[in-house]
């Protein structure tokens, strides 16, 4: 089963075309990563599935459901979570605050008047469990802006996994790291979403080899190519794509 | 936990007594500083936590003040409790009402838009003459409280009168503190952060804000309850532009976001008001001044002053800066 589909969507900025006649579904339980030249639309197409965007034209199906035009947070709480290329988080609250909001989102306690907060064993406990699990424990009580670039993202990621979502979109989870602490980002993502479904949006080719199981090349706001691994990388227009061949040239 | 209950014990005592240590006159200004503290702690609320900066906070107010004084007025029959609840209700419907739109926009324009709602409040008090007096404001007569077992106490008594005032501002700061620590003030505090990322992690931002805007109108409707009650007068200067910025001031002298602040803020400013104001006429000028020097060099009001550990970070800032 199909835990995301999209059909036939388009986006348009003001006349430019970002998304065109776009289909794509990721099935459950896989890594799947798109890539692409820059500008073919993959920021966008997080976008619009992730409702930040409303699709010109085309549908949305999460497990079935048309989310189509919903608004971030209703999209957030059917279960599909996503983090951010550029760090996202709350600066001024502590590693500890920023994960518990999600948390406190997930356990549907957001509008709640009665509780005092720091009482919910429930929730310390869920998001202890979560900064032991992203190595974060020993700067629990730092707050975002204090953390170094690594640290916080993985606190991005951490906090879009504490909704406990069904898929994650993942938005160049190791953009602007080293080799090293890339390295360390693709361990600590695979440990702690194993048996989820995720997409990725990457452009580190060794990160998008060594995880995806599944691969979607965009050029120009639609699907080129998808399929496992091996196939895209021996698929001449993905090449051409990212080498600027020309797309018939005789090989 | 027995430092916090021994310190909470010695404050209710020394209010119990108070009224027993303070010449008359000086009870009167403890009454007044009581219910602005919890205009400005609900104003503190709103900016402070939440981060919505509203010019036009004394519309709730207001509100709470005319609905209590037409309540006493046309149906004196209603128990004070009711009368004092409804006042806090019509100002909670109309923060629903202009938060539903307010909230839709951002910083400035927020502003704005808060300061136009209360001018729509103010022009309804000001022209509605049959039913508010129009700028002839409107007296009332202080409705008695029964007690059950107790019978009626006379609320001519301004011991009476401090009792009761002090027990509702208490009971309502105290509920506004209590909902700062639920999951609820947890989601003002994060949409205040960082509205997009709350919003995908599955936060109904709208609705928060909307909701916050609401209960501190309750709030600020219930010190326009206490402020009728007690005045016995109500006119338009209660609804108006600088009732608003009287509760901006009280905010930031005491330092906002800071719970406790907006209370020490109200002190200040009203005894500070005094003070100047049996010096000169022009008290209003002195206040400007202070005001522009608070915003420029002491964001933080009084209670940041307090702050020792942020006063440290701010000294060894500037030395590092020297360097």
């Amino acid at each position: 089963m199909n835990i995301l589909e999209l059909k036939d969507l388009y986006k348009h900025f003001r006349g430019l075309q970002v998304l065109c006649n776009l289909n794509l579904s990721i099935e459950e339980g896989e890594c799947h990563a798109v890539i692409g030249p820059n500008g073919a639309g993959k920021s966008t197409l997080f976008n619009v599935i992730t409702g930040r965007y409303r699709p010109t034209k085309g549908r949305i199906y999460f497990r079935g459901e048309d989310i189509t035009g919903l608004p971030p947070y209703r999209i957030s709480r059917k279960g599909l979570a996503r983090s951010f290329q550029i760090t996202n988080v709350f600066p001024h609250m502590t590693v500890y605050e920023n994960v518990r909001n999600a948390v406190v989102s997930k356990e549907r306690l957001r509008f709640n008047h009665l509780l005092r907060l720091g009482h919910i064993g429930r929730v310390a406990k869920e998001t202890e469990e979560l900064i032991e699990r992203l190595g974060l424990t020993p700067i629990r009580n730092v707050p975002a802006t204090e953390l170094s670039y690594g640290q916080q993202r993985a606190l991005e990621v951490g906090m879009t996994l504490a909704t406990d979502p069904k898929l994650i979109l993942l938005d160049e989870p190791t953009a602007g790291m080293t080799r090293e602490q890339t390295k360390e980002a693709v361990a600590l993502i695979k440990n702690i979403t194993k048996g989820k479904t995720l997409m990725v949006v990457e452009h580190d080719m060794d990160v998008v080899f060594s995880m995806a199981d599944r691969i979607t090349v965009l050029s120009y706001g639609t699907v080129l190519a998808s399929g496992p691994p091996d196939e895209i990388r021996g698929n001449d227009l993905v090449r051409a794509a990212y080498l600027g061949k020309r797309k018939n040239a005789p090989t | 936990m027995k430092a916090k209950i021994v310190a909470l014990a010695a404050c209710a005592a020394l209010l119990i007594l108070l009224p027993y240590v303070l010449p008359f006159t000086h009870l009167n200004m403890v009454i007044e500083i009581a219910f602005f503290s919890l205009f400005a702690v609900s104003y503190n609320m709103l900016f402070g936590y939440g981060g919505l900066l509203s010019f036009g906070h004394a519309a709730y107010f207001g509100i709470g003040a005319y609905t209590v004084a037409i309540l006493a007025k046309h149906y004196a029959g209603l128990p004070l409790p009711l009368t004092l609840l409804f006042g806090g209700i019509a100002s909670g419907l109309g923060g629903v009402l202009a938060g539903a739109f307010c909230v839709r926009l951002k910083g400035g324009y927020f502003a704005l838009l808060t300061m136009a709602f209360n001018q729509f409040f103010f022009a309804i008090a000001l022209k509605s003459r049959s039913l508010t007096g129009g700028d002839d404001g409107m007296s009332l007569k202080r409705p008695d409280l029964y007690l059950p077992g107790l019978g009626a106490v006379a609320m001519n008594n301004i011991l009476h009168v401090y009792y009761l005032v002090m027990f509702v501002v208490i009971l309502c700061i105290s509920v506004q503190w209590y909902l700062s620590k639920t999951p609820f003030g947890n989601s003002v505090r994060a949409v205040k952060e960082n509205d997009e990322r709350a919003g995908f992690i599955g936060y109904n931002t709208y609705l928060t804000k909307v909701a916050l805007y609401a209960s501190c109108s309750f709030f600020a409707g219930i010190a326009g309850s206490l402020f009728a009650f007690f005045q016995q007068f109500v006119a338009t200067s209660s609804i108006d532009a600088a009732m608003s910025m009287q509760a901006v001031f009280m905010t930031f002298i005491g330092g906002v976001g800071s719970f406790f602040g907006p209370i020490l803020g109200a002190g200040v400013y009203l005894y500070f008001t005094d003070w100047v104001s049996r010096i000169t006429d022009r008290w209003e000028f002195v206040l400007g001044v202070l005001f522009v020097l608070l915003v420029m060099y002491a964001r933080t009001g009084l209670m940041g002053f307090a702050d020792i550990d942020r006063i440290k970070r701010a000294l060894s800032i500037r030395k590092e800066g020297n360097r």
